[in-house]
């Protein structure tokens, strides 16, 4: 028998299955987790933020819209969770630039053997080496595919406050990917 | 931006990598592109840069996550007693209804000539429904029998018919009432008591 599909289980859910919510979770962690673990660069702070997105997408799934994919919209709600968890801690327009550059890249060394291409560990060292907001702005632009608009209302900031976070990080990033 | 210069400000470069160059500016940024082969390297430096962070594996997830979320989840509870009550007495009460307005509907003004009525028309299919025909007029002639020695204790078929005139909108009403009951406001009831 072919596994539901996402409808299908967000239907069950709405009829008060509540375990068919646990199939959503096992499909979606895995990318939730790696959303949240590109914003907050720790294991630990992603996976509980992985967690508090699913618990927020079971509270919102009667606003969900059924014709359109669940995971770019848990997607979504979990970037906006952990950049918001970000502003909390006050530290995504607070940081000291210069200590971000130089900061480690934040995997240990047995998660990095995990990654299976050079190129790919190098890539998510530069990304989390990157200042919040930077890291946050492309985050958005690249992975959750937002407009300029839409970056500058989940970072709560003008639009070419947003554009510029944008584009400085692509820069960075791109320096970065270039040391030796 | 109307105006591009010599070499792409980064600006330039990732408004034209993100699709947000006017046509007149693109066709200027082409055009520059064509003829600078520093600007040009940048571009495809940006674009591989792009192309990486598009297919940038995922790191793995070493926790089953579902289960902690899931004991997170408010579980629906049962129904609390009175709920549970109010549902069988609902039900009872529409059956014990159901049962006394059907004969009272027999008693309806018209209803012989209708039964007649319809004896006529079982009489008329014929001898192939014959047996038939006269098992449901024995039928409903025994049933009128029963019924009218059984109300025979309680008053005059008129004042019958009366209470019958009456006791048919209560039935209607209590089935919808049931139904309404049961269908939406006990599920309802039952999610806020869960979520408690």
């Amino acid at each position: 028998m072919d596994a539901p599909d996402d409808r299908d289980l967000v239907r069950r859910v709405r009829r008060g299955e509540v375990d068919a919510f646990g199939d959503l979770v096992r499909r979606y962690q895995q990318s939730v987790f790696n959303v949240a673990l590109r914003v907050l660069r720790n294991r630990e702070d992603a996976e509980d933020l992985a967690q508090d997105a699913f618990i927020r997408a079971y509270e919102r799934l009667d606003r969900y819209d059924i014709d359109r994919p669940f995971g770019p919209w848990v997607h979504r709600l979990t970037a906006n969770l952990a950049i918001n968890s970000l502003k909390r801690r006050r530290t995504l327009f607070e940081l000291d630039e210069e200590r971000d550059r130089t900061s480690p890249a934040g995997h240990s060394a047995p998660e990095q053997a995990l990654v299976r291409k050079e190129r790919d560990r190098d890539l998510h060292a530069a990304l989390t080496s990157l200042p919040a907001h930077y890291r946050a702005a492309i985050e958005l632009r690249h992975f959750q595919e937002m407009s300029y608009q839409q970056i500058a209302a989940a970072l709560g900031v003008p639009l070419n406050t947003a554009r510029s976070h944008l584009y400085r990080g692509r820069r960075l990033l791109a320096e970065r990917m270039e040391r030796p | 931006m109307n105006d591009i210069p010599d070499h792409f400000t980064d600006e330039s470069l990732f408004a034209f990598l993100d699709g947000q160059l006017s046509a007149s500016e693109e066709k200027a940024f082409e055009r520059h592109l064509a003829a600078c082969r520093s600007c040009s390297a940048e571009l495809e430096r940006m674009q591989a840069l792009f192309s990486d962070l598009e297919s940038l594996s995922e790191l793995p997830l070493q926790v089953d996550l579902a289960d902690r979320v899931l004991a997170r989840l408010p579980r629906p509870a049962p129904a609390p007693r009175f709920l549970r009550a109010a549902s069988a007495l609902q039900l009872l009460a529409a059956a014990v209804i159901l049962v006394l307005a059907i004969p009272l509907l027999l008693l309806q003004p018209g209803f012989v000539e209708w039964s007649a009525g319809v004896q006529n028309e079982f009489e008329s299919l014929g001898a192939r429904l014959e047996p038939l025909s006269a098992f449901v007029s024995t039928t409903i002639l025994a049933a009128e029998d029963l019924i009218m020695e059984s109300v025979q204790g309680f008053g005059q078929p008129d004042a019958l018919a009366a209470v019958a005139a009456t006791l048919i909108p209560l039935l209607a009403s209590s089935s919808l009432l049931w139904i309404i009951g049961n269908g939406i406001l006990i599920p309802r009831l039952r999610r806020d008591f869960s979520r408690r």
